[in-house]
C-alpha cells in the first residue's frame, strides 16, 4: 500500500458516528501536527493552520469526520439492542449486516437481524422492515448479559466493512468515503503545501455532526472566520443500474465534480468559474453536478456573518449512505491536485474580487 | 415609477445570479444616499445617513426587498440537446407547461414535457425539459449549471399592473423610489437589497449580521382571497398596502406592525392587516438575527405570486412608498414597549 492507500485505511476504519468522532480527530491530528497548527472548535471539530506567505485570505478546507450509524437506545428483556439511526439511513441497505458496538468495556460485534425466508409468508416477504421493528443481536439470552458485555444505552454503533483494495492502485471499498475521502483531501493538501509558497493561510478543518445537521460547520466556521471556503464531500456517481442519466450524470473515472446546486447552497459564481478555468488549465476533467435531496457543511459555511464565497468539490462515489462504498483512485488524485492548484490561485486580490 | 418597475421586472435575476437586478438598482439610488456597498453574498446595502434631531433617538432602520427571482437551473444535457432542469425556489410545475425561458445571454428556450400517462396527470418537474431548439448536443451552446426565468413582459393595464418577478422586484421598487423620495430623516436608514431570498432568505441572514439594525422592514409580496373560488384570505389588491401581522415564518413584531398602522392612520393612507397562511418572507431570518431584531413587513397584495404573470394594483404601491416616507421621516418614540 502507498501513502495515500495507507491513509484511506486509517480513516475509513476509524469510528465516528455523529457526536463520537474522537477516533478519527486522533488519526487527522497525527497527520497534521507535523504540518500545521492545531486548533479545535468546543463541539468537537479539528482545525489545522498552515500559513502561507499572507496572513489573509484566509482559506477553508471543510470535511466532516462524522460517518452515519447508529446509536444503543434500549436494551430489550430478551437480550436484543435497538437503536436510533445517525445520520440518513435507507432501509433495504440495513437487515443482516454485521455492526459493531462502541462500548467503554471494548467492542461487541453484532448483526442487524432479519427473519428467515423460511418463516416468512408472501406479503411479508415484499415489504420492507421498518428500522423500528429492526434490532442488532449480539448473541444473548437476556438484558443481563447484554450489559455484562459492557454495553450501555448511548453507546455509538458502526458499520463494519475494512478497507479494501478492489484494484491494487485503482478501486477502493470502504465504509464511511463520507466524508473520511474529504478528510484525506485535507490533509494531503496541506502536506503538498508544506513547501510552497502559498498567498494566504490554509485551515484544515475536520468538522463534526454534518449527518445529523451540519452542526460542526456551525461552529467551526465561526472560529475559521474564512474568507473563502472549499467543501470536500463524495458526490452520488449515477453510472450504476438503475440510475436515469437526468437523476445523476456523474461517472466514477471521469475526474472530481463541481456542485452547481445542492438543497442548501448555489455557490459563489465567480468563485466557481475559477474553479473550471483552474481545472481547465491544467487539463483536469470536472463534472458538473446538481444535487436536490442533499445538501453539505457548505450550506452552513456561506451563510457565515456577512457571508462567505464557498464551493464545493466531490469525488464520485458509488453506494454512499449504506456499508461500502465504492470510489476510483484517479478521481481523488485529481481532485488533490485541482484543490492544491486552486489553492495557490486564492491570493487577496483574486479573493477580493469573489464579492466585488 | 412605471418605467422602474418595468425595468426591474423584466431583468434577469434567479436565485445567486442577482448582478442585472443589481445594477439597476445602484443606477436608480446613485446620488440619493451616502454610502452604497456589496457584501460577499452579493446584497447590496445602501445607508442614507439621519440628520440628528434635538431630543429624539436616532435608530437604525433596515429596509429589506429581495432582488432574485424563481427559476430553472440545467442539471442534465441529453444526447439530442434536450436539458433537463431543477427548479429554483417555488416553482409551480403546472405554470412552467408552454412557458418559455430566458438564459443570461438573451437565449430562450420553451418547455416541453413526456408523455402522460393519463390524460390528467399532474405534471411533474422531473418530466419535463427545456428546448432551446439546438438540432443535436453539438450545436448546443447551455451546460448544466446554467439558469433561466420565465420570458413575460411587463404589461400596464391601467389601474394594475401584470408582470413576472414582482416577486420581490416590486418591493425593490417601493425601496429605491422610497430612497429617491425621502427628504431628511432622523434615523440612520439601510436600503437592502437581498439575494437567494427564494431558496431560503440566505441574503437576509448576511445582511441582518452585517447591518446590525434596531428596527427592521421588510417589503414583499402577499397572497390576495380576491379572485373567484380563492382561499379565504382578507387581502384585496387595491385596498391599501398590507401590514403583516403573521405568516409561516414569523409574528411581526406588534410595535413595528402598530407603527406602520398609526402612521397610516395619521397620514390618511388605506392599509390593510395581513395573515397569510403559507410562506415567509426574509423577515424572519432578519428577526432572529444576532441577539433579535424588531422586525416587520409592509406587504404588496399581489394575485397569481409565484406564476409568470404576477399582478398588483398601482395605488397600493404608491400607497406603500407615501408610507414608508411617512415612517422614516418622523422620530419616533416607542417602538419596543
Amino acid at each position: 500500500m502507498d501513502s495515500t492507500e495507507q491513509l484511506f485505511k486509517e480513516l475509513t476504519e476509524a469510528s465516528g458516528v455523529p457526536g463520537y468522532e474522537s477516533e478519527v480527530r486522533t488519526v487527522i491530528r497525527r497527520h497534521l501536527e507535523p504540518i500545521a497548527r492545531i486548533e479545535h472548535d468546543k463541539l468537537g471539530s479539528i482545525i489545522g493552520v498552515k500559513r502561507g506567505v499572507a496572513d489573509s485570505p484566509r482559506v477553508m478546507l471543510a470535511g466532516h469526520m462524522d460517518e452515519v450509524g447508529f446509536m444503543v437506545s434500549l436494551i430489550t428483556d430478551d437480550g436484543f439492542v435497538r437503536f436510533v439511526s445517525l445520520g440518513g439511513w435507507w432501509e433495504q441497505v440495513m437487515l443482516a449486516q454485521r455492526v459493531v458496538i462502541k462500548t467503554s468495556a471494548g467492542d461487541v460485534f453484532g448483526l442487524l437481524g432479519a427473519k428467515p425466508p423460511h418463516l416468512l409468508d408472501r406479503e411479508e416477504a415484499k415489504k420492507p422492515v421498518e428500522k423500528k421493528d429492526m434490532y442488532i443481536d449480539i448473541g444473548a439470552t437476556s438484558a443481563d448479559e447484554v450489559k455484562a458485555c459492557g454495553v450501555r444505552l448511548g453507546d455509538p454503533i458502526i458499520p463494519i466493512c475494512p478497507f479494501t483494495v478492489l484494484s491494487p492502485g485503482k478501486t477502493y471499498m470502504a465504509k464511511a468515503w463520507d466524508d473520511r475521502l474529504g478528510c484525506a483531501l485535507f490533509i494531503q493538501a496541506l502536506e503538498r503545501l508544506k513547501d510552497q509558497e502559498h498567498s494566504n493561510t490554509v485551515y484544515s478543518v475536520g468538522t463534526v455532526q454534518e449527518e445529523v445537521g451540519l452542526r460542526g460547520a456551525k461552529t467551526s466556521v465561526y472560529n475559521v472566520n474564512p474568507d473563502v471556503a472549499i467543501i470536500l464531500e463524495v458526490d452520488i456517481a449515477g453510472d450504476v443500474p438503475g440510475i436515469k442519466p437526468e437523476e445523476s450524470a456523474i461517472k466514477l473515472g471521469k475526474g472530481p465534480t463541481l456542485l452547481l446546486y445542492d438543497a442548501r447552497m448555489i455557490p459563489n459564481l465567480r468563485l466557481r468559474d475559477l474553479v473550471i478555468s483552474v481545472a481547465e488549465e491544467n487539463q483536469i476533467p470536472l463534472q458538473f453536478s446538481t444535487v436536490r435531496g442533499g445538501a453539505t457543511d457548505g450550506g452552513i459555511i456561506h451563510l457565515h456573518n456577512e457571508g462567505v464565497p464557498t464551493v464545493v468539490i466531490g469525488v464520485p462515489t458509488r453506494h454512499i449512505h449504506s456499508h461500502a462504498g465504492i470510489l476510483r483512485r484517479d478521481d481523488y488524485d485529481r481532485a488533490l491536485d485541482l484543490l492544491v492548484k486552486l489553492i495557490m490561485r486564492l491570493d487577496a486580490a483574486t479573493v477580493c474580487q469573489f464579492t466585488e | 415609477m412605471k418605467a422602474l418597475i418595468k425595468e426591474l421586472t423584466e431583468a434577469f435575476g434567479p436565485s445567486g445570479s442577482e448582478d442585472t437586478v443589481r445594477q439597476i438598482i445602484k443606477g436608480y439610488i446613485a446620488g440619493h444616499v451616502d454610502e452604497i456597498r456589496v457584501d460577499p453574498l452579493g446584497n447590496l446595502i445602501a445607508l442614507k445617513k439621519g440628520q440628528a434631531q434635538s431630543g429624539a433617538e436616532a435608530r437604525k432602520i433596515m429596509l429589506a426587498a429581495h432582488m432574485d427571482e424563481i427559476g430553472v437551473m440545467i442539471s442534465h444535457v441529453d444526447e439530442k440537446g434536450f436539458l433537463r432542469f431543477t427548479p429554483i425556489g417555488g416553482v409551480n410545475p403546472l405554470t412552467l407547461l408552454g412557458s418559455r425561458v430566458v438564459f443570461a445571454d438573451g437565449t430562450i428556450g420553451v418547455i416541453g414535457r413526456e408523455k402522460p400517462e393519463t390524460p390528467t396527470e399532474f405534471p411533474t418537474v422531473d418530466k419535463m425539459f427545456v428546448d432551446v431548439g439546438a438540432p443535436d448536443k453539438e450545436h448546443l451552446t447551455r451546460k448544466v449549471g446554467d439558469m433561466a426565468v420565465f420570458v413575460r413582459p411587463f404589461a400596464d393595464l391601467g389601474q394594475r399592473l401584470t408582470a413576472k418577478a414582482f416577486d420581490d422586484r416590486i418591493g425593490c421598487a417601493v425601496l429605491v423610489q422610497t430612497a429617491r423620495e425621502l427628504q431628511t430623516t432622523p434615523h440612520n436608514v439601510y436600503f437592502v437589497f437581498t439575494v437567494q431570498e427564494e431558496v431560503g432568505l440566505r441574503g437576509a441572514l448576511t445582511s441582518a449580521f452585517g447591518v446590525e439594525p434596531d428596527v427592521a422592514i421588510a417589503v414583499d409580496v402577499t397572497g390576495t382571497g380576491d379572485t373567484p373560488e380563492a382561499h379565504p384570505m382578507a387581502v384585496s389588491l387595491g385596498a391599501g398596502p398590507a401590514i403583516k401581522v403573521k405568516d409561516r415564518g414569523m409574528l411581526a413584531h406588534p410595535g413595528i406592525k402598530n407603527w406602520m398602522a398609526e402612521t397610516a392612520e395619521r397620514l390618511g393612507l388605506p392599509y390593510q392587516f395581513e395573515v397569510l397562511e403559507g410562506g415567509t418572507t426574509d423577515a424572519m431570518a432578519i428577526q432572529t438575527s444576532r441577539a433579535g431584531v424588531a422586525a416587520g413587513v409592509l406587504s404588496i397584495p399581489t394575485r397569481y405570486v409565484h406564476s409568470p404573470s404576477e399582478m398588483v394594483d398601482y395605488s397600493d404601491v404608491q400607497n406603500a412608498v407615501k408610507l414608508l416616507v411617512g415612517l422614516l421621516s418622523a422620530p419616533f418614540a416607542h417602538i419596543i414597549a
